[in-house]
C-alpha cells in the first residue's frame, strides 16, 4: 500500500515537474523587440532590403535633414521615425516616437502589435501565424492596404491622389503595394521585397511617365503623360520636382548651349505663396509648348529648327542658381528622359 | 526504477515530491523586480470641443450685439465707400483726413462695405491698400477680424505690412494669434516689422527674436535694428535684447493680468482644434502660434492635457514645453500628464522645459525634479525614460547631476548615455570642477563619433557649450577708450566657434551622406582641439577630479 502511494506521489511529482517545464508553444510570450536590429537574426534577407531601403534612411537621409533643418522642424519626425503604426491605428496619423529614431521608418514602425491589456508584448503583425517564433507573427491583412501606408504617406497627399486616379478602382487598379513592394523571387523564395522601390529607383520613375513631342501649327509642342505612376508626378509634394528642359540641338561634335528651363511640376511649400501647384495628376496628359524663353514666356519655338528635349526628376525643388537652372551639374537631378525633335 | 530502492518509505516519496515542485516552482518563477512607484492617473474627458462650442455660441452672440449697436445700413453704402477708396487712392496725402472724416461718418456698416470692395478681383493694390488704411478708422473687432485675415492671406507684401500697421493702432488681442502666425511664413522684412510691432502693440514680444535675426542680415543701420530699439524703448526698455530675456524668461512683469477676450480664446482653441487633423501642417503651424504665446495662456492651454483625443494631449504637451518658462504655470498639469501613455513623454520633456533653470535666474514655483526623476527609474517605459533623461538636461537642477551621471555610464543604452551626455554638457556650469565638465564634453564628442546614434541633438549640445564658453569669456566692456584685453580663452572659443560657423551647409543645396559625415566629423574633430587647447589652459590636477568615463 505504502508502495502505490510513493508510486503515486512520483507520478503526480512527474506530472509536475512536466506541466512546469515543458515548452508550450501556444502559450510562449512574444519577445519584447526594441530595436530593428533584433529582427535580423531570422529575417537577413529581408532586413538587408530594408537597409538599402529609403525608409531605413529615413531620419539620416541628408535632403530632409537639411529640409526640416535637423528636424528642428518637429512636424516631420512623426513620419521620420514613427511609432508603431497598429498602436497609433490603420489610417491614423502617426506619432513620433522618441527612442531609436536612427532606425527610421523600420520593422517595428509597421509590424508590431501593440502590447496586450497585461503590458506583455503583442508580437508582430505577418503573413502567416506562428505562435512558436520569437515575434510570434499573427496574419494582419491591414498590412496590405493603402491606409496601412496613409498614415505618412497621405500627408504629402499621395494615397489621396491614388484614390482620384483610375489605378484605385478602374482600369487600371492598382495599389501601393504592387508598385512598391512588387514580389521578388529570391533563394529565400517569393516575398514582397521591403526595399521599397519609389523616387530613388530611376527605373520605377521612367516607367510612369511619358513625354513626346510634335510638330503642331508648325510649332514644337510636348505632351507629358502620367500613364503609370498611379499618384500625382512627382508625389511627395514640396520637395521633389519635376523639369521639362529644351535647347536647340546642335550638330556632332558641337558643343550644346544651356539647357533652357521650361515647365516646372511641383507642389509649393506653404510660405511660397506665389508658386502655383503644377503636379501632373495621376492619369493626366500635359501639353506644354516649347517656347523661347524661361518657363514658359516668350514665342513658341519653330518646327523647323531641330531641338532636344529633356525630363528630370529632382529630389529636391531646388538648383544652385535658380535663374539658370543646369540639370547636368546638380546631383539631385536625375534624367528621366532625353530626346531629339528633328524637322520632317 | 534503479533508484527506488532509496525511496522506499512514502515518506521519502513525498519528501522527494515536495522537493521536485519546490524546485520546479522556484525555477519557473519570474525574477523579482524592485517595485516602482506608479505614475500619476487623471481623467480624461472631452475639454477642446464643448469649449470650442461655448466659445462660438459667445462669440457668434457678441457679434451680433456688436453689428446691433451700429444702426441703419446708410443709403448707397457699397458706391459710397467705393467711392472713398478711389478718393484716397488718388488724393494728395494733405486730403487723406476726409476721407477718413467721412468714412467716419458712414460708420461701422462700411467695414462690411470696405470688405466687399477688398475681396472683388477687380480690385488694384492701391485701392485694396486704401480699403485698409480706411478700415483701420472703423475701431471695431469685425475690423480687427478681416485685418487678421489679410496678415495671413494676402499674396502682396505691402498689404500684409498696412494690414498690421493698422491692427497695431486698434486695440485687440484677437489678432495675436494670426501675428504669430504670419511671423512663421512672412519673408518680406518690412511687412515683418509692421508684425512685430502689431503684436507688441499687445504685449508680446515674439516679433523680437525673428527681428534679431533680420538685424544680423540688415546690419545696425538696418529698419529691423530701428524697429527693435524702438520696441525696446516703447516697453520701457533701454536695451531690446533685455526685453528679449525678460520675454523668454517670463518675466512676471510681461504677463498681461488681464484675462484674454472671449474672440482671443475661440481663436486660442480652434488651433486646439486642429491638432486633431491628419495633415501635420497645420499641427505644425499650431504648436507654433501656442509656443508663442504670453504666460497668461498657458494655464488655459494646459487644460487641453485632460481631453480625450491623444493627439491634442501630445500637442499641447509639446506646445507647453516650447513656450519654456513662459509655460510655467501648465507644470502641475504636466507632472500629471507623465502618467499619460501617448503624451507621458512629450509631458516629462516639457516639464524640463517649463521649470527650467538652466539660463534664468528666478526659480520655478512648480518642483519639477520629483516627478521628472520618477519616470527615469529603472522598469519604466523606454520612450518615458528617455524623455526624462532629455528633460533634466533642460531642468538644470543640480540634483539631476548624479543621474545623469548614472545614465552616462558606458553600459547604458547609447540612446540613453548620449542624452545623458548632452545634459552633463548643457548644466556643464553647475559642475564645481571645470575639468569634469570638460571630461563630459570629451565624452559627448566620442560617444558623437557612433555611426548608430543621430547627433542633431549632439551638435546643438556642443555649440550652445561652445557660445557659453564665448560668452563667458567675453572680455569686459572698454573702460574709456582702452577696449580690454581678449583673453586667451576668449580667443579660443572664438575661433572654434568661427571654424564651426564655416562648415554650414548651403541651406538650398542638401550635402550627400558622405559631406554630412564629413562636417560631422569635423566639427567633432574641432570641438576635440577646442578641448585639448582648453586643458592646456588649466592648472594640472589628479586625473581623478574627472567623474566622467571618456571610453
Amino acid at each position: 500500500m505504502k508502495q502505490a502511494i510513493g508510486i503515486l506521489v512520483l507520478v503526480l511529482a512527474g506530472w509536475l515537474a512536466i506541466t512546469l517545464v515543458s515548452f508550450d508553444s501556444t502559450a510562449a510570450p512574444p519577445m519584447n523587440f526594441t530595436s530593428s536590429k533584433d529582427c535580423r537574426d531570422c529575417h537577413s534577407q529581408i532586413y538587408a532590403e530594408w537597409e538599402a531601403s529609403h525608409h531605413a534612411i529615413s531620419w539620416t537621409n541628408p535632403a530632409p535633414r537639411l529640409l526640416s533643418n535637423d528636424f528642428a522642424k518637429e512636424d516631420c519626425i512623426d513620419c521620420h521615425a514613427p511609432r508603431p503604426i497598429f498602436v497609433t491605428g490603420i489610417g491614423e496619423r502617426v506619432l513620433p516616437r522618441p527612442t531609436r529614431r536612427v532606425e527610421g521608418v523600420d520593422c517595428i514602425s509597421c509590424h508590431q502589435l501593440p502590447a496586450k491589456p497585461d503590458g506583455t508584448p503583442g508580437g508582430m503583425a505577418g503573413t502567416i501565424d506562428n505562435p512558436s517564433a520569437p515575434c510570434n507573427p499573427t496574419v494582419q491583412r491591414d498590412l496590405n492596404k493603402p491606409e496601412f501606408c496613409a498614415g505618412c504617406h497621405n500627408q504629402h497627399k499621395t494615397v489621396d491622389q491614388w484614390r482620384n486616379s483610375s489605378f484605385a478602382d478602374g482600369i487600371n487598379k492598382q495599389d501601393c503595394l504592387d508598385c512598391h513592394m512588387p514580389y521578388v523571387e529570391d533563394a529565400n523564395g517569393r516575398h514582397r521585397t521591403h526595399r521599397f522601390p519609389g523616387g530613388d529607383d530611376m527605373d520605377l520613375v521612367r516607367g510612369g511617365v511619358e513625354l513626346t513631342g510634335a510638330n503642331v501649327d508648325g510649332n514644337w509642342v510636348l505632351t507629358l503623360t502620367n500613364t503609370k505612376t498611379g499618384h500625382s508626378f512627382p508625389t511627395d509634394e514640396r520637395s521633389r520636382a519635376g523639369d521639362v528642359f529644351w535647347r536647340p540641338l546642335v550638330a556632332a561634335g558641337e558643343t550644346p548651349g544651356p539647357w533652357q528651363h521650361l515647365h516646372r511640376l511641383r507642389s509649393p511649400y506653404r510660405d511660397e505663396v506665389d508658386i502655383p501647384d503644377t503636379l501632373l495628376l495621376a492619369d493626366e496628359a500635359r501639353t506644354i509648348p516649347v517656347l523661347t524663353g524661361y518657363q514658359g514666356a516668350g514665342d513658341p519655338v519653330a518646327a523647323t529648327q531641330p531641338i532636344e528635349v529633356a525630363l528630370y526628376y529632382k529630389r529636391t525643388p531646388y538648383y544652385a542658381d535658380p535663374s539658370a537652372p543646369d540639370p547636368e551639374s546638380d546631383l539631385t537631378a536625375h534624367l528621366v528622359t532625353r530626346f531629339e525633335l528633328t524637322p520632317q | 526504477m534503479m533508484a527506488l530502492p532509496a525511496l522506499r518509505s512514502a515518506r521519502r516519496w513525498g519528501l522527494f515530491a515536495a522537493t521536485c515542485a519546490l524546485a520546479f516552482t522556484a525555477c519557473s518563477k519570474e525574477p523579482t523586480v524592485a517595485a516602482i512607484p506608479p505614475l500619476p492617473t487623471f481623467a480624461l474627458r472631452d475639454v477642446v470641443d464643448p469649449m470650442l462650442a461655448e466659445l462660438q455660441a459667445k462669440v457668434a452672440a457678441a457679434d451680433a450685439a456688436e453689428r446691433a449697436s451700429w444702426g441703419a445700413v446708410p443709403e448707397d453704402l457699397d458706391a459710397e465707400a467705393r467711392g472713398l477708396v478711389t478718393f484716397l487712392s488718388t488724393a494728395r496725402s494733405n486730403m487723406a483726413d476726409a476721407a477718413f472724416e467721412d468714412i467716419g461718418r458712414l460708420g461701422n456698416h462700411a467695414i462690411d462695405a470696405l470688405i466687399r470692395v477688398y475681396e472683388d478681383e477687380a480690385t488694384s493694390i492701391d485701392d485694396k491698400r486704401s480699403c485698409l488704411r480706411l478700415l483701420g478708422e472703423l475701431d471695431s473687432p469685425l475690423t480687427a477680424r478681416f485685418l487678421s485675415t489679410v496678415v495671413v492671406s494676402e499674396r502682396e507684401a505691402l498689404l500684409r505690412a498696412v494690414a498690421s500697421w493698422k491692427l497695431a493702432r486698434l486695440d485687440y488681442d484677437m489678432p495675436v494669434l494670426a501675428l504669430i502666425k504670419q511671423l512663421k511664413y512672412e519673408k518680406d522684412a518690412e511687412a515683418l516689422d509692421y508684425h512685430a510691432k502689431a503684436l507688441a502693440a499687445q504685449g508680446n514680444f515674439a516679433g523680437l527674436a525673428p527681428l534679431t535675426v533680420l538685424v544680423g542680415q540688415q546690419g545696425p543701420d538696418g529698419p529691423a535694428n530701428q524697429t527693435l530699439w524702438q520696441i525696446g524703448s516703447d516697453a520701457g526698455y533701454d536695451n531690446p535684447y533685455d526685453l528679449l530675456d525678460a520675454w523668454r524668461s517670463a518675466d512676471p512683469s510681461l504677463t498681461a493680468t488681464e484675462p484674454h477676450s472671449e474672440r482671443f480664446r475661440l481663436g486660442l482653441w480652434t488651433w486646439i482644434k486642429v491638432f486633431t487633423e491628419f495633415q501635420l501642417r497645420g499641427v505644425d503651424d499650431g504648436r507654433y502660434i501656442i509656443t508663442d504665446l504670453g504666460a497668461e495662456s498657458a494655464d488655459e492651454v494646459a487644460t487641453a492635457l485632460h481631453d480625450t483625443n491623444r493627439y491634442v494631449r501630445v500637442h499641447v504637451a509639446q506646445s507647453l514645453g516650447r513656450m519654456g518658462r513662459r509655460g510655467e504655470s501648465a507644470a502641475a498639469e504636466l507632472a500629471q500628464a507623465i502618467g499619460d501613455p501617448f503624451a507621458g513623454a512629450a509631458a516629462v520633456e516639457a516639464l524640463g522645459e517649463v521649470c527650467s533653470v538652466r539660463r534664468f535666474d528666478r526659480a520655478p514655483a512648480f518642483d519639477a525634479f520629483p516627478a521628472i526623476e520618477t519616470c527615469t527609474l529603472p522598469g519604466r517605459d523606454l520612450g518615458l525614460q528617455l524623455s526624462a533623461v532629455r528633460a533634466l538636461g533642460s531642468l538644470g537642477d543640480l540634483r539631476g547631476l548624479p543621474i545623469l551621471k548614472a545614465f552616462s555610464n558606458p553600459d547604458q543604452i547609447p540612446e540613453f548615455r548620449q542624452a545623458a551626455l548632452e545634459g552633463l554638457v548643457l548644466l556643464s556650469d553647475l559642475e564645481p570642477d571645470p575639468r569634469t565638465a570638460l571630461a563630459a564634453v570629451d565624452a559627448l564628442v566620442r560617444q558623437g563619433q557612433s555611426q548608430d546614434l543621430d547627433v542633431g541633438s549632439t551638435m546643438r549640445a556642443l555649440l550652445d557649450w561652445m557660445q557659453r564658453g564665448y560668452m563667458s569669456a567675453a572680455p569686459p566692456a572698454a573702460a574709456g577708450d582702452t577696449p580690454a584685453e581678449p583673453s586667451a580663452r576668449f580667443g579660443i572659443f572664438d575661433n572654434a566657434l568661427k571654424a564651426w560657423n564655416a562648415l554650414e551647409p548651403n541651406a538650398y543645396v542638401p550635402p550627400t551622406a558622405e559631406e554630412n559625415a564629413a562636417r560631422k566629423r569635423d566639427r567633432l574633430d574641432l570641438v576635440q582641439d577646442l578641448i585639448r587647447d582648453l586643458r592646456a589652459l588649466e592648472p594640472t590636477q589628479p586625473d581623478k577630479a574627472i567623474k566622467i568615463e571618456t571610453h
